[in-house]
């Protein structure tokens, strides 16, 4: 029998070299000592520590409440319940961590929409919460787990919607209206990159103002950032669009320019779209990068979105 | 330019060139492979770059036990395996969902679809069990003994999930002339 052959794998050339040569470039970027910050993180130990203590002390003597908002935040009664499911569901440390992370970005989206004016009309607060409280029926209707849950928390579904997902339709409602602001400045933006950079501005808001709360809650429930796996992309910088940078593997000086966004994808076989808000290094056409990224969304054969963690930028 | 680097663990260490030597022969293998697993080009990429980053970083577990080729592929498999139960995994999937609408869907739906296409289409969407002895038999022409050590498993079970493979593509390709199937 003849060897068959799948179209796909048929030449490799271009994906080994990619391969290759991201394993070599983390290899040398690792390689390349970077100051040590054992000093530093003594020092951010011992402010953590003061202030969880002066955070602890204020709730024991009924010190202010975190928000004046009629929408509770940072509700550790709400993510007592979800780390508490989770942990019954042996679920991993990661999906607890990325559950912890996702109740605060809600939170960080309110509070930052609320900071920034946003206003958010009573109809629409009404018909979110019409919506997801029909979600939140079916689901009970269609799951045992979560009626199984409700009735371990001993709460009704009515009760449940009450006392907490009435407040997360709001919070969702107000990410939605940042998103929304967001596309006002970049029209053609990625959802992806939309999301990462609303993301962004609220929870740089919220750790300012919120900061010694949330490290209380993460050393409560002993939860980390969740690490993606990582990837890996070592390319030139072949255009910049609005709030985006195109990085093609590959890619020559002198096709920039000559050929289309597409053909040099086309040509290389590769190009990942990442944010420009991610980087703090001023990027431009023509620089060699380093990229490190945790997700990525196909747009074509070659052509992928993703996020990006870390950048180097070579000389 | 040739920048040489070391591991500064104890033992035998490897250099940065001794590696691209070593990736130099078996990347292209490893990504096929990697593919038959989670069906994707750039995912396969990726698990092919993290497994070599892993290999350098561990060598000192790595003894001179068994051949390269085996342990590389083994590694793969298991990186494979891992990213099917990952989160980052699940939460792909999740967000697949989500962001569908934003994909631009540029596929040619129209393109014809010749037999040497839907094979492999049919062969892909077999569970994994099926799809991966499937795959190493006809794709890479490995022999039963062979694809029993890689996975760890009774050569009766290689036949076993073959057998149970082609029984499962026949309905899906009964209109197509392949070898294969016409002398089961």
């Amino acid at each position: 029998m003849s060897k068959y052959e799948v179209e796909a794998l048929k030449d490799l050339q271009a994906s080994k070299n990619r391969v290759m040569t991201n394993v070599v470039k983390q290899i040398e970027q690792r390689a390349i000592p970077k100051h040590s910050r054992r000093w530093q993180l003594s020092m951010f130990t011992i402010i953590l520590t003061v202030c969880i203590g002066i955070f602890i002390y204020a709730q024991i003597n009924n010190g202010e409440k975190l928000s004046a908002n009629a929408v509770p935040i940072l509700d550790e009664k709400l993510i007592d319940m979800f780390i508490q499911e989770a942990n019954e569901k042996n679920e991993s440390q990661d999906f607890i961590n990325s559950n912890f992370q996702t109740l605060i970005e809600m939170d960080a989206y309110y509070a930052y929409a609320v900071s920034k004016g946003i206003k958010i009309s009573k109809a629409a607060i009404a018909e979110r919460q019409r919506t997801e409280r029909e979600q939140w029926e079916r689901s009970y209707k269609e799951s045992t787990i979560i009626k199984d849950g409700f009735s371990k928390l001993n709460l009704t579904l009515d009760e449940f919607y009450e006392k907490y997902m009435k407040a997360f339709a709001v919070k969702s409602l107000a990410k939605s209206e940042l998103m929304k602001e967001y596309y006002q400045k970049y029209e053609s933006s990625f959802q992806i990159h939309a999301h990462s950079a609303v993301k962004k501005e609220a929870m740089d808001y919220f750790t300012a103002e919120y900061g010694t709360q949330i490290a209380y809650l993460k050393n409560k429930y002993n939860v980390s950032k969740t690490i993606l796996a990582a990837k890996y992309k070592y390319g030139t910088v072949v255009a910049i669009e609005e709030d985006r940078f195109l990085v093609v593997t590959g890619a020559l000086p002198e096709e920039i320019g000559r050929l289309s966004n597409e053909e040099i994808i086309n040509k290389h076989t590769n190009g990942v779209w990442f944010p420009l808000f991610a980087s703090q290094q001023k990027i431009t056409i023509g620089q060699n990068v380093n990229i490190t990224y945790s997700l990525q969304e196909r747009l074509d054969q070659y052509d992928f979105v993703g996020d990006l963690e870390e950048i180097e930028i070579s000389e | 330019m040739s920048t040489v680097y070391r591991v500064e663990k104890g033992g035998e260490t490897l250099q940065v060139k001794e590696l691209e030597e070593i990736m130099e022969l078996h990347t292209e293998r490893l990504i096929r492979l990697a593919y038959y697993y989670v069906k994707d080009l750039q995912e396969a990429e990726d698990i092919v770059q993290d497994v070599f980053i892993k290999f350098y970083d561990n060598q000192q577990k790595y003894e001179e036990r068994g051949e390269l080729k085996a342990y590389l592929s083994k590694l793969v498999i298991n990186k494979c395996k891992d990213y099917f139960r990952s989160w980052t995994y699940r939460k792909i999937q999740v967000q697949q969902k989500i962001f569908a609408k934003q994909t631009i869907a540029r596929r040619d739906m129209l393109v014809q679809q010749d037999e040497q296409t839907l094979i492999e289409t049919a062969i892909f969407a077999l569970p994994l069990k099926q799809r991966e002895v499937l795959s190493y038999f006809y794709f890479e022409e490995m022999p039963v003994a062979e694809i029993a050590k890689l996975l760890s498993i009774p050569d009766s079970t290689v036949k076993t999930r073959l057998r149970r493979g082609r029984e499962l593509l026949k309905p899906k390709l009964q209109h197509i002339e392949w070898e294969v199937l016409l002398h089961e």
